[in-house]
C-alpha cells in the first residue's frame, strides 16, 4: 500500500517527472504513464491547495497565561477576531 | 542655549595687527581651524545627560538641549539617523553617541547624535554582546543546523501579542498570498517584564503538542529596551531547541536580535515573514498549470516524433510495395523448383533407360547360356586340339624317326650318321630303315 503524497512530495515528484520528459530519456510507454502519473498529481495537488479551508485561530489562556487544555490534555483553541481591544494584551 | 565663541575681541586684533600682520585670522579661517580642531578631536563621543527643549522638525530632524547640573549642549538628530534609533522625550536620561560639529553661519557647536539610548541601555548591550558570544560559540547560529522551512505549511503559527499590528499584518499577507491558510496564534507579550518566559513557553508548546508546521515568532520594532525580550537566553534556548523551523521577525530591517540569530531564517519584518511561511497560491496555481502544459506538450512532442518515425518506416518499400522486393525471390524459388523437378525427372528417366538396358542384358549372362558358350568353346579348342595331334598328323602321311638305340627323335641330318640304323614310327607302326645317303638341302 503506497502512502498518500504529501503536496511538498507531490510538487517534487511533478518537477522530476517533467525533467524525465524533458530529457527525452524515458521510453514512449514509460512517458506516457508519467504523463498519466503527472496529470494524477495535478490534480491532486489542485484539489488539496483548494481543501484547506481559511482558519484563524488562537490558543486560550487562562490568568496565569497557561494553556487551557480539554479532557485529552490538548490546547483549546478558539477563532481569533483581530481587535485592539483585546483583552489578553 | 547656544555657546556663542567670543574668543577674540576687536581692540586686540587691532593691537596685534601693528605686530605680527601675518597672524591676523578672517573670521572664517578662524571658524575652520576651530570646525577642524572639533571635527578631528570629539569625531567618536559618548555623552550623557537629560533632553531637555526637544523639537521634531517637518523635515524630520530632531533638535533638543542635553544637560547636566553645570552644563548644556545643543545636539541635532538628523532624520537619517531619527529613523534606526530611539527618539528621547524630554526628561529622559539619554547617552548620545556621535560626534562634535560647528555650524559656522552661527559659529555654534553642536553634537551631531548618531545612536541615543536611555540610560542603562549601555548595560543591556554589553549583556547582549556577551550572550551573543556565547551563543556563538555553542554553535547556536551555525548555519548547518537551521531546519528548512516546509513549502506548503498546512498551520503556521505566529508567537507574538494578540493585538497590535504584527498579527493583523500577518494575517493581510496571508490572506493576499494563500486566501485558504491556517493560522495559530499563540498570544504573547511582547515587552516587559516576564515577556520572555512567554515567549520561549509558547515555542516550547507549539512543539509540545505539534500543534503547527512552521512558526513565526516576533513583534514590531522598538527601542532596544522594548526588543530585549527577543535577547534573552530562554527565547533563544526555545528556538534552539524547536522541532518545528522558526522564522523569527523582529522590527524592522536594522533591529538584529539573538533570537534572529538563532532562528532558522530572519524576516525583517513580520509581514515579510509572512511572505516567507507561505507560497503564493496564485503563483502554484500557475505553476501546476505550467507543469502540466510542459508535461502535454513534451509527451505529446514524443508520440508525434514516434508516429513520424512510424509513418516512415510505414513508407519503406519493404512495407508499402511488399511484392516488389519479394518478387525476385518468389520467382528465382519458383526457378529452382522447375529446376529442381525437371532434374529429377531427367535423372529417374535416365536411371530407368539404364535400367531396361541392363534387364535386356541380363539373359546374355544367364548361366545357361555362359555354359553353352563354353562348351562350344571346349569343342572347337578340342577340334583344334585334335587337328595339331602329331598321331593325326601321322595318319595323314607324316612320320617321326628315332634313333634306334637312344629313342631320340631325329630333327636333323646331323643326328645321323651313314648306315646307322633308325626307326620309324607311322601311324599304325614301326619301321626300321638304314641311313643311305646324307645331304645338306639348303633352303
Amino acid at each position: 500500500m503506497t502512502k498518500e503524497k504529501t503536496f511538498e512530495e507531490a510538487y517534487a515528484r511533478l518537477e522530476e517527472i517533467l525533467e524525465k520528459i524533458n530529457l527525452g530519456e524515458v521510453s514512449l510507454e514509460s512517458s506516457i504513464a508519467l504523463y498519466e502519473e503527472a496529470d494524477g498529481l495535478i490534480n491532486k495537488c489542485s484539489k488539496k491547495i483548494d481543501a484547506a479551508e481559511k482558519k484563524i485561530t488562537t490558543l486560550m489562556k487562562g490568568r496565569e497565561k497557561e494553556l487551557i487544555t480539554n479532557e485529552d490534555g490538548q490546547p483549546v483553541e478558539k477563532e481569533f477576531i483581530h481587535n485592539k481591544d483585546n483583552p489578553l494584551e | 542655549m547656544i555657546f556663542k565663541l567670543k574668543i577674540c575681541s576687536p581692540s586686540l586684533i587691532l593691537l596685534d595687527m601693528e605686530k605680527t600682520l601675518k597672524n591676523i585670522h578672517t573670521v572664517s579661517s578662524l571658524t575652520q581651524e576651530i570646525k577642524n580642531l572639533f571635527e578631528i578631536n570629539f569625531k567618536f563621543i559618548k555623552v550623557k545627560g537629560e533632553v531637555s527643549n526637544l523639537k521634531k522638525q517637518s523635515s524630520g530632524h530632531v533638535y533638543f538641549t542635553l544637560k547636566d547640573k553645570n552644563s548644556a549642549i545643543s545636539v541635532a538628530l538628523f532624520a537619517g539617523n531619527a529613523r534606526h534609533t530611539l527618539i528621547p522625550k524630554d526628561g529622559d536620561e539619554v547617552v548620545i553617541e556621535g560626534e562634535v560639529s560647528l555650524y559656522a553661519p552661527r559659529g555654534s557647536y553642536q553634537v551631531i547624535a548618531k545612536r541615543i539610548a536611555k540610560t542603562g541601555a549601555g548595560d543591556l548591550l554589553m549583556k547582549l554582546h556577551l550572550l551573543k558570544e556565547e551563543l556563538s560559540a555553542k554553535g547556536y547560529f551555525d548555519k548547518e543546523r537551521k531546519k528548512a522551512l516546509p513549502k506548503f505549511p498546512k498551520k503556521i503559527g505566529v508567537v507574538t501579542s494578540g493585538t497590535g499590528s504584527v498579527i493583523k499584518d500577518i494575517i493581510h499577507v496571508l490572506s493576499r498570498r494563500y486566501p485558504n491558510f491556517n493560522l495559530l496564534l499563540n498570544p504573547v507579550a511582547v515587552q516587559g517584564p516576564g515577556a520572555e518566559i512567554e515567549i520561549a513557553k509558547a515555542i516550547h508548546d507549539f512543539n509540545k503538542h505539534s500543534l503547527v508546521d512552521v512558526m513565526i515568532v516576533g513583534r514590531g520594532g522598538g527601542s532596544l529596551e522594548d526588543l530585549f525580550c527577543f535577547n534573552e537566553k530562554i527565547v533563544a534556548d526555545a528556538i534552539y531547541h524547536s522541532e518545528i523551523p522558526v522564522i523569527s521577525a523582529c522590527g524592522h530591517e536594522t533591529d538584529f536580535t539573538i533570537a534572529d540569530f538563532v532562528a532558522d531564517v530572519r524576516a525583517p519584518t513580520p509581514s515579510a515573514a509572512a511572505e516567507i511561511a507561505v507560497p503564493d497560491k496564485q503563483i502554484i496555481q500557475e505553476n501546476l498549470s505550467k507543469i502540466k502544459a510542459a508535461i502535454t506538450h513534451g509527451t505529446s512532442s514524443r508520440i508525434k516524433l514516434h508516429k513520424a518515425a512510424l509513418s516512415r518506416i510505414k513508407s519503406t518499400r519493404c512495407f508499402e510495395s511488399p511484392y516488389s522486393m519479394l518478387s525476385i525471390f518468389i520467382q528465382r524459388l519458383d526457378d529452382l523448383v522447375t529446376g529442381v523437378d525437371q532434374g529429377m525427372e531427367r535423372f529417374i528417366k535416365h536411371k530407368k533407360h539404364f535400367l531396361n538396358e541392363k534387364k535386356k542384358t541380363l539373359p546374355l549372362f544367364s548361366p545357361a547360356v555362359k555354359i553353352k558358350g563354353a562348351r562350344e568353346k571346349i569343342n572347337s579348342i578340342q577340334e583344334h586340339l585334335s587337328s595339331v595331334n602329331p598321331k593325326n598328323l601321322l595318319k595323314k602321311g607324316y612320320s617321326l624317326l628315332f634313333k634306334e638305340n637312344s629313342k631320340e627323335i631325329i630333327t636333323s641330318y646331323k643326328q645321323v650318321k651313314k648306315d646307322e640304323n633308325i626307326l620309324i614310327q607311322l601311324s599304325s607302326g614301326e619301321v626300321t630303315a638304314q641311313i643311305k645317303t646324307i645331304k645338306e638341302v639348303k633352303k
